[in-house]
């Protein structure tokens, strides 16, 4: 019982994106730290859009594009039905763009303002937390 | 945990383009420099960055993903300080002790519009990285926070 309290799914998903948040913190850093190295290209975390298309996968599973199954080894129509636990943050680099003569792709303003980005989704799901817990005293407390 | 490598990663950038700093502050004050230790002008300076990777061969046997945050970079190492190899500039000052024959003194192969806009960009990327930094404290204290409320 109190254990469904502490994890629902809202939360797991919650603490999934926040650790894929730091995570793309710290290639974010990586860029710019080798804004000003030779040959370097950019590397980014991929984890909202698989996010986004696993809870449309979901959605879509209960409307008409079902297909019956009657074998573990036929294949489903669509979007691939992925739970939400299966989902993992992606490190993808960039390696067929240039910026410089120097093979750099590492774009300082786009670093910065994914970086501003990520920060401030950052802190909303830290809030999200926070606001769960403080409900869920709240209901420890019987509303005092 | 990623945020506190975060600091690391952004503090090699820091101690980089703090380096490149001093380097072309090193070749603006040599900007005359006519005699060095190893005869003839003083030659300009630079740094060579290479992105710093953290031990693969340790985690190369485990599953993909493991793999994949290996062979990502973990930031920024100087390989070292390289004198570049453009020739020196004669100027001609008959006057001047180091005048050759002709009366032409070999000058530091150093142009200081070069210098100052190498100063520009690396104050700009460390300025950066300082932001870099920033984030990552205020994100370690909004999730130091949740324990709170």
């Amino acid at each position: 019982m109190i254990n469904k309290l502490v994890s629902n799914e809202l939360m797991d998903l919650v603490q999934k994106s926040m650790d894929a948040s730091a995570l793309q913190h710290k290639v974010l850093s990586n860029n710019l730290a080798n804004v000003d190295t030779p040959g370097f290209k950019r590397s980014e975390v991929i984890f909202g859009e698989k996010l986004k298309q696993a809870v449309e996968g979901r959605s879509r599973s209960s409307a008409e594009l079902d297909v019956a199954k009657t074998d573990d080894r036929h294949m489903g129509i669509g979007l691939e039905r992925k739970s939400l636990g299966e989902i993992q943050p992606e490190v993808l680099t960039e390696n067929n763009s240039s910026l410089r003569n120097d093979r750099n792709n590492v774009d300082i303003d786009v670093e910065m303002s994914k970086l501003a980005q990520n920060t401030v989704l950052f802190n909303t799901l830290a809030q999200i937390t926070q606001q769960q817990f403080s409900q869920l005293k709240s209901a420890i407390r019987e509303g005092r | 945990m990623n945020l506190f490598s975060s600091f690391e990663i952004s503090g090699s950038g820091l101690s980089a383009q703090r380096l490149r700093m001093d380097t072309v502050a090193n070749n603006i004050a040599n900007v005359n420099t006519t005699r060095t230790a190893e005869g003839g002008p003083y030659r300009r300076l630079r740094v060579v960055f290479e992105p710093r990777q953290s031990e693969p061969l340790f985690l190369l046997p485990l599953e993909p993903k493991e793999r994949a945050m290996a062979q990502l970079s973990q930031g920024v190492r100087v390989t070292g300080v390289s004198p570049d190899p453009a020739g020196a500039k004669m100027v001609y000052d008959p006057g001047h002790p180091d005048a050759d024959a002709k009366g032409y003194v070999a000058m530091p192969n150093i142009n200081i519009v070069n210098e100052m806009v190498d100063m520009i960009s690396a104050s700009r990327a460390y300025e950066a990285n300082v932001t870099a930094i920033n984030d990552a404290k205020s994100m370690a204290l909004k999730a130091l926070e949740i324990g709170k409320a």
